[in-house]
């Protein structure tokens, strides 16, 4: 073996300690609070990140969208643990989603289907669900060969919540364990912020290139299964066809990282001769039992734990030019809110959830109504860490946040598996393309897939047609 | 109060269900006519829902409405008669309804299309579609351990996905392999290759076997050579079939290559063995395409090494043990008598436990116990290791069916348990001590035996403070008869639960939930679902007996087809013991469902009805319903799906 099956955070904890040159958490730089002019991308800096965070149940509406639209000022009760964070928000309301579910599933599944997709149609062919590609796959598409993963989706989304589609219309799975997610980022790397500037002058050190000169002894281990899985193909019939492709695409995207591993190893000794590299002090100690969290139905400051570690884990990701896409869920409608919902005896989400919402909402349960506001109010309150985050880590006369376009959303409109008037949050200015500090308030049932379209414009790509969507959506930058 | 609830008896017969009378016995080729001559009918009475512009329940009747539609939809045709039969459709508040004589013909008609239909059926013969299949997290794992010899649960180290989303983790359509998966296996192989320890040299010959078949150079040999013998030797095994010369070649050419960059034996082996763990003949389950395959599109009997792999996947979820593998290669498969051994020897064997875990925690909804809802502030009993036993009482009882071949309609009725301590508690069983189950013998007041009295299945029905007997209706129609209500419509307002939970609302729960009934919109299922649960409520959220809430009487009480009144769960158990066949039919149709790994079509109706009568005439052994499947005409069999080459499609080319 070239290196040991799982890498060392030992050493990289060590690389890095001994690398401590950025400022980090504890020294927010001013600068990035309000007011500072975003930089213009393309100059040469850091590239744009798309940053989706997804929780579950939906929102109270009442309690999330401002009375009326025009700039940001006291935020609605959900909201208002992102105070001081205005100027860089862009809060969207009225989006919705006009699309259908066919041949099987539930209002879950259907929501979920929808969700990121925007899709016209979901269907189910026998079990298996099928949408149309989803924004973050598209996203990923557009910067694919940029860096060493495509995308990233992190998360522990219940079977029915399967939010991100390949462009097959296939689910994309995610990863539920936080330490599975850091060996996948960082396997035999020691993770290192990329010197924008010299990237800048320097040739392009990544993407698109020939193959490495010799490579790991694993480039020896996939040509090998690729000509296996060739000559396979001749032995099977139509059917197993599609499963064998399926395999060469899984294991040629393998091949690209491993390759794009290679390169990246030589740019980033390059990058770190200077002294730079990537503290994290928000990660657990090697081996700590804190890496082996999970998603928990009953414990919700386990949940938050959990939250901030995986949100970590994809800020580093995007620090290091991992990946410029990732896609958080959390949450999952079976949970137990003891502690957070405090107006009931009920702590169910899902019932809460269903009683909290009706038609009129005036035959709701406003004690359920109260208790799923306060929930997603607990939301917000994470929301405002990440975004904390990541005005605190510098790039160079930027901060993350000022790279950023984050999406913060949830699968359904509102607990009663709505899909008009989703919450719909933007923060970050992506690069100076979106006007923040305002709420904008659209004709209702305007697809979100504009959004998406909005957003994967700004990404790079240029989508001729996306889900449902009518076009780009006016009047956010 | 007394729901008068008209359960109709055709609605226990509902899905693969037989012609009736043999004067229903059809003249050929009138299957067309028999609908077209009621095609206004139709029109008028069924496709205002389920026609061109609506498609509710997801059934569009106007697109099978021929004898080709009904061999097709055979199952939709089968529900449309059950639904005429009850005169459940059309529901109450449609805008039209037939005549009495306009329902009598309408219902005849369907009668004789479906019954020309079961003529065609039983002449039919397709295996159905049998994909190549990903092994599932669980095969995976066994499989490794087998293969490897090492005791890591590769699953859980590596993270593979669970595959259990799709219903049944050997369900073909949830195996593909997206990039993520494929990441996740090739990290696995590296895993699993290190889980094989070298034993310190001092350590005796068996101690070292493992070690030395993979990784020793016996002092003197060419490495080469040694490689190639051992990696053939390794992968027959892997593959579960002898490799193709150019397999070989090429995984011994990973071992040359990674000798000529200067790794060791040991390495360079490594390099090889990965290769293997994470190629796509051993990843999937694929079954080739031989030279002996057949005309193409015609069926044909699926080769010995397929068929060991079938059983022992089926069976132990795991590969080919090395008895049922020379089987396979000595061509001693194609015998009944000896394949009928092999089950035997395959089930008599601990490894059989698989079926409980992959089949049967999935078909009874107890694979997720620990995270039902019911939570221990509401139920101060339901303790972490009570919702351990819970599980472990339904395995066990499970596994004892296979291991002393009982009859598996002890499923529904039985006079023993399998109880500790704390469910003994909770059963209300007097004279158990101590956390290990055992055997305990049941009077008749004692309320349990079978399904119905087990904790795992009243706890994973039930909400977090209270019983569900919607969820419970559910889970008899879903689990049992193998007749899933559809999910509530769009838009519905399902807040029942608030007022009922209001220690002063002037109504009992049952009359909150009798909304669903005389709300039109929730009644053509609720009225199905609602009765059976309130049956089971005489076990409270976590399966104790009650015989009233803190706030009131209970009232269990039902009526079923034919006007017989039920009360309580007793009294239902009876009733779904008359009606035990049904639900032995739904229990072959789900084994075969696990077994393929795809979803019935209309051909399989013969082979289905075949297993049925077999297992009834063994007397409903465990070791009957497993035969059955296995020598079933689609276990047996695969599509001649033969094509020549020159229609292969070019593989995708990567883009690095």
């Amino acid at each position: 073996m070239t290196h040991p099956p799982l890498p060392s955070r030992r050493r990289f904890l060590r690389g890095a300690g001994a690398l401590l040159a950025l400022p980090f958490l504890e020294s927010l730089p001013a600068r990035a609070w309000a007011g500072d002019p975003a930089p213009v991308r393309g100059a040469g800096g850091p590239p744009l990140r798309q940053l989706i965070i997804t929780v579950a149940g939906g929102t109270v509406i009442e309690s999330w969208k401002p009375k009326a639209a025009g700039p940001l000022g006291k935020l609605p009760s959900i909201l208002r643990p992102l105070e001081g964070h205005q100027q860089d928000l862009l809060l969207l309301s009225g989006l919705g989603h006009n699309g259908r579910q066919e041949g099987g599933g539930n209002a879950h599944t259907c929501c979920a289907g929808l969700h990121l997709t925007g899709t016209k149609l979901f269907s189910w062919e026998g079990k298996v669900p099928r949408s149309t590609i989803s924004v973050d796959q598209a996203a990923a598409a557009a910067v694919a060969g940029a860096t060493i993963l495509p995308s990233l989706e992190l998360g522990e989304p219940n079977g029915e919540q399967t939010y991100s589609w390949s462009e097959a219309g296939a689910v994309v799975p995610y990863e539920r364990s936080p330490k599975q997610a850091f060996d996948r980022l960082f396997r035999g790397r020691v993770p290192a912020a990329p010197d924008w500037k010299k990237r800048a002058t320097a040739k392009p050190a990544a993407g698109g290139g020939g193959k490495a000169a010799a490579g790991s002894d694993d480039r020896l281990v996939i040509d090998a299964v690729l000509d296996q899985a060739k000559a396979l193909r001749g032995r099977v019939g139509r059917a197993d066809l599609q499963r064998v492709d399926e395999y060469l695409e899984s294991v040629h995207a393998l091949e690209r990282r491993v390759i794009r591993l290679d390169q990246r190893v030589a740019a980033e000794a390059a990058d770190t001769r200077g002294g730079r590299g990537v503290p994290s002090p928000a990660l657990p100690a090697d081996g700590a039992p804190g890496w082996n969290l999970r998603w928990s139905g009953d414990d919700p400051e386990q949940r938050a734990e959990y939250m901030r570690l995986m949100t970590t884990l994809a800020l580093l990701a995007f620090q290091t030019d991992t990946t410029r896409v990732a896609t958080l869920s959390f949450g999952q409608d079976g949970e137990l809110w003891d502690g957070v919902v405090t107006v009931t005896n009920e702590f169910h989400h899902h019932t809460l959830e269903h009683q909290g919402n009706a038609n009129p909402v005036s035959n709701a349960d406003p004690l359920s109504r109260e208790g799923c506001r306060q929930i997603h109010e607990w939301y917000s309150a994470r929301l405002a860490e990440t975004l904390a985050m990541m005005k605190g880590i510098d790039e160079g006369g930027s901060s993350l946040l000022d790279n950023s376009m984050v999406l913060y959303t949830s699968y359904m409109a509102d607990g009663g598996h709505g899909t008009k008037d989703y919450p719909v949050l933007l923060a970050g200015r992506a690069q100076g393309t979106l006007k923040t500090g305002r709420h904008v308030a659209y004709a209702p049932a305007t697809p979100v897939a504009n959004l998406y379209v909005s957003m994967l414009e700004r990404m790079g790509a240029a989508p001729t047609a996306f889900g449902e969507s009518t076009g780009p959506l006016a009047d956010l930058a | 109060m007394i729901l008068a609830v008209g359960l109709a008896m055709a609605f226990w017969s509902v899905a693969g269900g037989r012609a009736m009378g043999a004067d229903s016995r059809p003249v050929p080729g009138e299957a067309a006519g028999a609908l077209a001559a009621v095609r206004p009918l139709l029109e008028t009475q069924c496709f205002p829902c389920h026609g061109p512009a609506k498609h509710k329940a997801g059934i569009d009747l106007s697109a099978s409405c021929d004898a080709a539609g009904v061999l097709r939809d055979y199952k939709t045709w089968s529900k449309v008669r059950a639904q005429l039969a009850s005169g459940d459709m059309p529901p109450e508040e449609a805008k039209a309804h037939p005549t009495p004589e306009q329902a009598r013909q309408l219902a005849a008609a369907v009668e004789r299309a479906l019954a020309v239909a079961d003529t065609a059926l039983a002449q039919l013969k397709d295996p159905g579609p049998a994909p190549a299949r990903r092994l599932n997290r669980r095969e995976y794992t066994a499989t490794v351990k087998d293969l490897l010899g090492i005791s890591l649960d590769v699953g859980e180290a590596a993270g593979l996905p669970d595959d259990g989303a799709r219903g049944y983790d050997t369900y073909a359509g949830g195996l593909g392999m997206a990039t993520l998966e494929f990441e996740k296996l090739f990290a696995a192989a590296d895993l699993a290759l290190h889980a094989v320890v070298e034993p310190p040299a001092s350590a005796p010959a068996p101690a070292r076997a493992a070690w030395d078949a993979l990784f020793a150079l016996p002092a003197g040999s060419a490495p080469t050579e040694v490689a190639r013998t051992d990696l053939s030797a390794f992968l027959r095994r892997a593959y579960r079939r002898p490799p193709a010369p150019d397999e070989v070649a090429r995984t011994v050419a990973v071992f040359t290559a990674a000798t000529a960059r200067g790794r060791d034996f040991a390495t360079a082996m490594r390099l090889a063995l990965k290769t293997v763990l994470v190629s796509p003949a051993f990843l999937y389950r694929v079954e080739p395409l031989t030279a002996s395959a057949g005309a193409v599109g015609e069926p044909r009997r699926v080769g010995d090494h397929e068929l060991a792999s079938r059983l022992s996947y089926f069976l132990w979820s795991s590969m080919p043990d090395r008895e049922l593998s020379e089987l396979a290669d000595r061509g001693r498969l194609a015998d009944p008598a000896t394949v009928a051994a092999q089950v035997a020897r395959l089930l008599a064997s601990p490894r059989a436990h698989a079926l409980v875990d992959g089949f049967f925690a999935a078909w009874l909804q107890i694979d997720h116990l620990d995270r039902a809802r019911p939570q221990q502030q509401f139920f101060p009993q339901l303790t972490a290791p009570l919702r351990t036993a819970m599980y472990d009482e339904t395995a066990l009882f499970i596994d004892q069916l296979r291991a002393q071949d009982r009859p598996v309609l002890e499923l529904l009725d039985c006079d023993y348990a399998y109880v500790n301590e704390d469910l003994a508690r909770l059963y209300n069983l007097p004279g158990v001590d101590g956390a290990q189950l055992r055997r305990v013998a049941l009077k008749p007041g004692d309320h349990r035996g079978g399904l119905l009295g087990m904790a795992s299945v009243l706890t994973a029905t039930s909400h977090t403070s209270r019983t569900s007997p919607t969820l419970r209706g559910k889970w008899v129609l879903e689990v049992l008869f193998g007749t899933p209500p559809p999910p509530p419509p769009p838009g519905v307002n399902t807040q029942i639960d608030t007022a009922a939970k209001n220690a002063d609302a002037p109504h009992t729960f049952r009359e909150q939930l009798a909304r669903h009934v005389t709300d039109a919109a929730c009644a053509a299922c609720h009225r199905k679902m609602d009765p059976l649960g309130f049956g089971l409520d005489t076990f409270d959220g976590i399966g104790a007996w009650r015989t009233a809430t803190a706030e009131r009487p209970l009232d269990t009480s039902g009526v079923l087809p034919g006007g017989a009144r039920f009360a309580g769960a007793d009294e239902l158990k009876k009733v779904l013991w008359e009606r035990r066949e049904r639900i032995m039919r739904n229990l072959v149709e789900q084994v075969f469902i696990y077994a393929l790994g795809r979803d019935l079509i209309p051909a399989d109706e013969k082979p289905l009805a075949q297993a049925c009568a077999r297992l009834a005439k063994d007397g409903y052994r465990f070791s009957a319903l497993i035969l059955a499947v296995v020598e079933s005409y689609p276990f047996q069999n695969r599509r001649g799906a033969g094509i020549a080459a020159s229609e292969h499609v070019p593989a995708p080319a990567g883009k690095p």
